[in-house]
């Protein structure tokens, strides 16, 4: 700990006692309270660090004035003393924490009614509580009884923080049980027993899940024990705002049970209760709880897939809940989505007399506006469903493909489909884009689901129909677009795409690329990218084909769109377009085809992008575009376009206004360093470089570095790293900074000063020949350089004729990297952030508070704002 | 009160409303849809369509070479296109005392009805409707006009020959009754008789019913209708918008506590995104030209297109579009153009701001300015010499048969890359233009939007206007009370109302369901001041008049019965008929219950202690054993039954008043 801190401690405690409320910002007391934790933590103990804490404590119990903050701080502060061993005999020597923990003490004094102190009190009761001495500290002042209480409290953030209070003590119980504090823990199981059994009290039931979780065996068979029949009440009671806590208590306790135990079967028996109760909306949460939770007991999982799956199979008419059903139905189902010609609704017969009530109940609610969350329910958790085993499934999964589908004609507002299911509903589903966007999601599952290819033309249909529709909402169109690309990366033969099912989907993509909503246009240019990248797929008859070709009929239909869309008002589509463009033509890259008019036009646009366009998301995806490029060619020395707008694209990019451009300039800087010096150990990471692996000169070597340098410093990349590295920015600063020193480490060892040897840099931009002009300065004042070095830069920095030139070895010596890293890679807030800087701040906001600074210290305050 | 349905089309609606002593004409709509069954008028001479073969029945026995030609399998009359009136048998036009119109395109069968029918009543329309509407028909009759056709086929409309037909001329109805269109001076003199009005101006038929004009937000001055009298209200709402787009908003509150709401001109089609549509409209058009086709939009020269100019504006520079120019042709294109900008008290509020600015309040001014968009009066003259591709063009007429559109769809019809985008009438407009387009072998892309739902209420707003007007009884046209044909799953775009609207089709007489029960009746000062009411209960004031009831004009009136002239003294005897009515003095009213135990208790004191009280449903009997009398005492009435006994009969009726009031 700094000692400056400890010096100035007293004081800050001082002004606390005295003005509290005089404090620099609201924070600053929880600031406090951190850096005791971390110097509670680090060091040794916190009353060995700052002994004049003890005595702040027992003065701030004895004064009232003392404002509401300043105690409920206090109050932690105690707890975090009187959570070591030592701190708290300390405390308890001095009586302090018999006062500070009496809730009387405060009630007396008519501080209690403040939720501050309250909350005080509780946290720090809850932090003290870490060894037997508290624990049976807690038992003898009996302060179970007014926790217990505060669990009700008005205040919801005391309330919640007294439960979590109770099972931190039920916890320290469990872990010191061998030592025998069981006088304690029954009373508190008894409590608790007690209270779970007025009706309504959610914070119980969050108490006890919480415990639940987090109990060990023993103490828990107990807590079920005494619990089991309140729940058991309240299940029968059934209380809609009750379900949610109930069923998290439940399969809490449920989750660690062995499934012979009793209580493991009357926790069974009670989930079947929840999933057989009135609501319809209840049945379904808790159905989806059990399916979430991976039960093991496998009738009640395939159970709640049933009730999971009703509201589908209702809306839809698809008989998914069918016992018998079979491949057959599934082709009759098929035939009628492919036909759409209306079969009479084959209807399941229900086996399961509660499972027909439960239909007509939801059936009903499906009639209302409230079917819409209904209906996402049930299909937000057919991923779960999926995830089940086939055997437990109420039938096969290419059937729910099927429902979800026909869901999905239902709700596309151009569809005229109709289905032999509940007809009331689609006024309300028709249109709507959640439903759609949930409906897409299950879609985009479905998916992975075996024997489900079949369907694939019947997916791609909907999918256009949705991409076609007016009423599609961007968030809508983006969904379909990722399905497709789903939908398309697992299927293996995409030779069911017919030339008139590509033209629809051809038609309906070229219209969207031209939409008037910008987030339509967008998603349209990232799924042309995105489509690039789906894997190769073979049609039968064995021939490689890509999806982009069977879907859209390849490159030469995207790249034009994507050109068009480089011209978008709308700065997003741009970056998205530039990052699409590399998508698609990186195989061509790859192969190292030959380049094309249309890509040095791409090439121009882009520069062009880099040169002047106004927003940052498309300078920074152009700068990517040419990483890219660089990174996928396989030699890209070899590709003159790209070579020759190395200088451009870096020295613009270095010098954007964005932080984001110049970072992702110097990753491209780095991809052109690696790549001018290889590296020789696979294993080496840049910054750490040490100057050993390059000490030994050899003739060859030094050739080879010299015409290496002079091609990075053609390129543009050293002038970009200096220029970067003076940068305002941060980050760039400190990533110039490393590349400087890797550069440093490989070039300066090897290279002598010979005067042929030297290779100068261009440094454009006056202010960074300035800091460089000026970092020499220095040099040369306080002698850091030694004297050759120095006689090297007489000549070497300043010899040129150019006064923008600067020598690279000589600036690479010169300029103090490491120091520079070093501060560099501190945060820029270290120091307003130091424990010091804080404790000073509260001293000076003390100072100016008093009288003659109150007017000094409003003007702080009209700064600040 | 009585609805006669003139016409069955449900946009272009035509019904004669009785309503006390009125007949009153609510719009009259021109029915188009006849047009389809002929050939398209070309402007230049069109060999495709000159070349078509003319028809004749299949064993040759029929040979109507002249009048009907066929095209793709489908035959068309080769003549000047007929339209389908108004019924005009269905009750005598000349009675008709007014016609309300509400907006221009449902006034185009104006001189029809007010021209050769004997009307002499006087047509109500506010003044951008009858300029905007002048303006339409001055275009259809110039279309009509500029391409004469000498020919008028009239034999296949013989109903025997009709009937061996094939195809839909078979299954026209009345053909009998189409008509050629109107000429210029029918016109004129049709709009001769509009009398203007202001929106919520108060206009008075005869004293007995009141009629005025409300905002309906469907067009620049479209206006819907409350026809009220003291005590009914009647209102009709026609093509009205609840969008915010150029013409002032719908005025909706007026429309509460109707007895009948007459309900027109709703847009079926299922979608309620409006953004979406134009946005749609937007994307599809752009696309064409990227891919370097032609535009074709078929419109009418007013209304909605007002709104694409004004969402282009906004598209174009977005899209990169600004090189691409855009015609608008119509002999009336500079007016409507120019109309729009000057009715800016017709407008909605935003706009009406910007003429204070001063700025145009449609931003097609800035497009005609800065020359991305031009207009012309027709192909021919300046169009030709400046005509570029690929261009947008805006022009009628949207049916496709006549009009400078005919030429655009010959001379883009064979490439897909061009495209027409409709923006009429889902339910209409659409079906035959997109039939046409399939039966003349023509390849372009056909695009269908319902634009017309900018102006029009769908039935997700329909049934909130409802729910907040609540009429007693709605009345609309049939097609509103069943989904549509093609989608016949969607409860949702049909009427379904507590309780159920009652369905008009062409032809329909409805007896509306409600009675008039009260009339006003106004009383004289001198007369009112005689009165002197008495107070029958807390509050409540009774008085009995005597008076004479005058009615002149509708108007009723109480006035005091005038004294008897003294007698003369001659006895010459006078005229029968200057004799004053008799006046008698009436007898006093009686009010009030008669309270039983008090009654029984005066009945005592009188001596009459033997009284058997029996209770019955209305109130009570009283049998005077002794007397042999019976008394009823019931909530309206007391009987005394009481044989041969007058003196009692007396005393008793006298008790009985003591616990009566006397008016």
């Amino acid at each position: 700990m700094d000692s400056q801190c400890v010096s100035i401690l007293p004081r800050v405690c001082g002004v606390l006692l005295v003005s509290g409320s005089s404090l620099p910002d609201d924070t600053s007391l929880e600031k406090l309270l951190d850096w005791f934790t971390t110097v509670a933590q680090t060091g040794p103990s916190l009353l060995e660090a700052c002994p004049c804490l003890v005595d702040f404590v027992s003065k701030v119990a004895f004064n009232y004035a003392s404002g509401s903050s300043i105690l409920s701080f206090t109050l932690k502060l105690t707890g975090l003393i009187g959570a070591s061993e030592d701190g708290f005999k300390v405390l308890k020597e001095c009586s302090v924490l018999k006062l500070v923990f009496n809730p009387q003490h405060w009630q007396e004094a008519g501080l209690w009614e403040d939720p501050c102190l309250r909350i005080g009190w509780i946290q720090g009761l809850k932090m003290i509580l870490q060894h037997s001495e508290a624990l049976s500290f807690f038992a003898q002042a009996d302060l179970i009884e007014p926790l217990l209480q505060l669990q009700t409290d008005p205040s919801l953030f005391v309330a919640s923080a007294a439960n979590q209070t109770l099972a931190q003590v039920l916890l320290l119980c469990q872990s010191l049980s061998s030592v025998g504090h069981n006088g304690s823990k029954n009373r508190d199981l008894e409590h608790n027993s007690e209270i779970s059994q007025l009706p309504g009290s959610q914070q119980i039931l969050r108490l006890l899940a919480m415990l639940l979780v987090r109990v060990g065996p023993p103490l828990r068979d107990t807590l079920l024990l005494a619990v089991m029949n309140s729940l058991e009440e309240l299940v029968t009671t059934s209380c809609s705002q009750l379900t949610v806590p109930l069923l998290d208590v439940i399969l809490a306790a449920n989750s660690g049970l062995r499934d012979d135990c009793v209580p493991k079967q009357r926790l069974i028996r009670l989930l079947w209760a929840m999933l057989n109760m009135k609501k319809p909306d209840d049945v379904m949460q808790a159905a989806a709880a059990v399916l979430r939770s991976h039960q093991s007991d496998p009738a009640l999982s395939a159970h709640s897939a049933r009730v999971l799956l009703l509201p589908l199979d209702i809306v839809t008419g698809v008989s998914l809940l069918d016992e018998n059903s079979t491949g057959e139905q599934t082709t009759l189902v098929c035939f009628y989505l492919c036909n759409k010609c209306l079969l009479t609704p084959f209807k399941s017969m229900l086996s399961n007399p509660a499972e027909g009530e439960l239909r007509i109940l939801i059936t009903e609610q499906l009639k209302r506006k409230s079917c819409i969350s209904m209906i996402c329910v049930c299909l937000s958790n057919i991923p779960q469903i999926t995830l089940m085993a086939s055997d437990r499934l109420p039938c096969p999964q290419r059937l729910i493909v099927t429902a979800v589908l026909l869901l999905l004609r239902l709700c596309c507002v151009d569809s005229s489909s109709s289905s032999p299911g509940c007809v009331e509903v689609v006024r309300f589903i028709t249109g709507n884009s959640k439903v759609q966007k949930c409906a897409l999601e299950a879609l985009l599952v479905l998916s992975k689901s075996p024997g489900v290819k079949m369907v694939l033309v019947e997916v791609f249909k909907v999918l256009t129909e949705y991409l076609n529709s007016p009423s599609s909402d961007p968030s809508v169109l983006q969904k379909s677009y990722q399905v497709v690309i789903k939908w398309v990366g697992v299927c293996p033969d995409l030779s069911c795409i017919t030339d008139q099912l590509r033209e629809g989907f051809i038609q309906a993509v070229r219209k969207r690329a031209c939409d008037t909503r910008w987030e339509a246009r967008d998603s349209t240019v990232e799924f042309l990218g995105h489509l690039v990248e789906v894997p190769s797929c073979w049609t039968f008859t064995e021939q490689e084909t890509e999806p982009l070709d069977v879907l859209l009929g390849g490159r030469r239909f995207t790249v034009p769109l994507l050109k068009e869309a480089l011209q978008d008002p709308e700065s997003y589509v741009r970056a998205s377009s530039i990052s699409a463009l590399a998508q698609t033509l990186a195989p061509s890259w790859q192969d190292g085809t030959a380049l094309t008019q249309e890509q040095e036009d791409i090439v121009a646009q882009l520069q062009e992008v880099l040169f002047q366009d106004s927003e940052g998301f498309a300078r920074r995806a152009a700068v990517k575009y040419f990483t890219a490029w660089f990174s996928a060619c396989s030699s890209p020395s070899s590709c003159w376009l790209l070579m020759q707008s190395m200088p451009t694209v870096l020295s613009q990019g270095v010098a954007d206004l964005d932080w984001e451009v110049k970072l992702h300039t110097l990753e491209l800087a780095e991809l052109l360093l690696d790549r001018a010096f290889p590296d020789p150990s696979p294993s080496h990471s840049y910054a750490v470089m040490s100057d050993q692996d390059h000490r030994l000169p050899i003739a060859g070597q030094q050739s080879d570095l010299l015409s290496s340098l002079k091609n990075l410093v053609d390129w543009g990349v050293v002038s970009a790293l200096l220029c970067g590295v003076v940068d305002c920015d941060r980050p760039v600063a400190l990533k110039a900074c490393q590349l400087l020193l890797k550069l440093r480490g490989i070039v300066c060892p090897v290279m002598d000063n010979a005067a042929d040897t030297r290779v100068f840099c261009q440094l454009a931009g006056a202010s960074v020949l300035q800091q460089v002009r000026k970092i020499q300065e220095i040099g040369k004042d306080t002698h850091v350089v030694s004297e050759a070095c120095s006689e090297a830069d007489e000549e070497g920095i300043c010899a040129s004729v150019d006064p923008e030139c600067v020598g690279v070895c000589e600036v690479l010596r010169l300029l103090d990297l490491d120091e520079k890293l070093s501060i560099l890679t501190q945060s820029s807030d270290h120091i307003y952030n130091s424990p010091l800087s804080l404790l000073q701040d509260i001293l000076t906001a003390a100072a100016a508070s008093s009288p003659p600074g109150q007017d000094s210290r409003q003007e702080l305050v009209m700064d600040c704002y | 009160m009585k609805l006669y349905c003139l016409s069955g089309h449900p946009t272009l609606p035509c019904n004669v409303l009785k309503f006390k002593s009125t007949t009153v004409m609510l719009d009259c709509g021109l029915d188009t849809t006849s047009v389809l069954n002929f050939l398209p008028l070309p402007l230049v001479h069109s060999p495709r369509l000159s070349k078509l073969p003319g028809w004749v029945s299949k064993d040759g026995s029929l040979n109507l070479e002249k009048e009907l030609k066929e095209c793709a399998g489908r035959v068309f009359v080769d003549s000047q296109p007929e339209f389908c009136l108004p019924e005009r048998e269905l009750l005598d036009l000349s009675t008709i005392d007014v016609i309300l119109i509400s907006n221009y395109h449902c006034m185009m069968a104006l001189p029809y009805i007010t021209e050769h029918t004997g009307f002499t009543g006087t047509v109500y329309a506010t003044e951008p409707t009858l300029q905007i509407g002048r303006l339409l028909m001055e275009e259809l009759v110039n279309f009509m006009e500029r391409v004469p056709k000498a020919q008028s086929a009239t034999c296949w409309k013989n109903k025997e020959i009709q009937r061996m037909l094939p195809g839909p001329l078979k299954d026209a109805v009345d053909v009998w009754t189409w008509k050629r269109c109107y000429s210029m001076q029918e016109v004129n003199s049709a709009l001769s008789k509009v009398q203007l009005v202001g929106y919520s101006q108060k206009v008075e038929l005869f004293g007995a019913v009141q009629v005025s004009p409300l905002s309906s937000g469907y067009s620049l001055g479209s206006s819907n209708w409350i026809i009220q009298s003291h005590h009914e209200k009647v209102s009709y709402v026609s093509g009205s918008s609840l969008l915010t787009t150029h013409p002032q908003p719908m005025d909706q509150s007026s429309l509460k506590n109707s007895d009948v709401l007459i309900l027109t001109g709703l847009t079926q089609m299922p979608t309620a995104n409006p953004d979406g549509m134009l946005g749609e409209f937007c994307s599809n058009l752009a696309m064409t030209i990227r891919a370097g086709g032609n535009v074709l939009v078929p419109c009418y020269s007013s209304g909605v297109i007002y709104d694409l100019l004004e969402c282009l504006y906004q598209f174009i520079e977005s899209a990169n579009l600004g090189t691409t120019p855009f015609y608008f042709i119509s002999p009336v294109a500079n007016s409507s153009l120019e109309f729009s900008q000057i009715f800016a008290e017709w407008l909605c509020h935003n706009k009406q701001t910007k003429v204070y600015l001063p700025e145009p309040p449609f931003p097609h001014a800035e497009l005609i300015q800065t020359n991305k968009l031009k207009h012309y009066p027709s192909i021919h003259g300046d169009f030709s010499s400046e005509f570029r591709q690929p261009c947008v063009v805006f022009t009628g007429h949207p049916s496709l048969r006549f009009g400078d559109v005919v030429h655009f769809m010959e001379l883009w019809g064979k490439s897909s890359l061009n495209t027409v985008i409709f923006t009429g009438n889902y339910h209409t407009d659409f079906s035959f233009s997109a039939e046409f387009i399939n039966q003349s072998n023509l390849i372009l892309k056909l695009i269908l939007f319902d634009l017309i739902f900018l102006s029009e209420l769908n039935f997700h707003q329909v049934s909130k206007l409802l729910k907040e007007v609540q009429p007693l009884h709605v009345v609309c046209p049939e097609q509103y009370t069943q989904p549509p044909l093609t989608q016949s799953h969607r409860s949702d775009l049909m009427l379904e109302l507590q309780p159920p609207p009652m369905p008009y089709r062409r032809c329909s007489v409805l007896n509306l369901p409600f009675r008039r029960r009260y009339e006003r009746v106004y009383i004289l000062p001198e007369l009112a001041n005689s009165l002197v009411p008495s107070e029958v209960k807390p509050g409540v004031s009774v008085a009995t008049v005597s008076a004479v009831l005058q009615s002149k004009d509708n108007k009723h009136t109480l006035q005091s019965v005038p004294k008897a002239p003294p007698v003369a003294p001659s006895k010459k005897r006078k005229r029968v008929m200057e004799e004053p009515p008799m006046t008698m003095a009436p007898k006093p009213l009686l009010s009030g219950a008669v309270p039983l135990e008090a009654f029984l208790a005066t009945l005592q004191k009188h001596g009459i202690t033997e009284v058997k009280v029996e209770e019955t449903a209305d109130g009570h009997i009283l049998h005077l054993q002794a007397e042999d009398t019976l008394i009823q005492l019931e909530e309206d009435g007391t009987h005394i039954v009481c044989d041969n006994n007058e003196p009692l009969r007396a005393t008793l009726r006298d008790l009985v008043l003591r616990f009566l009031q006397k008016l």
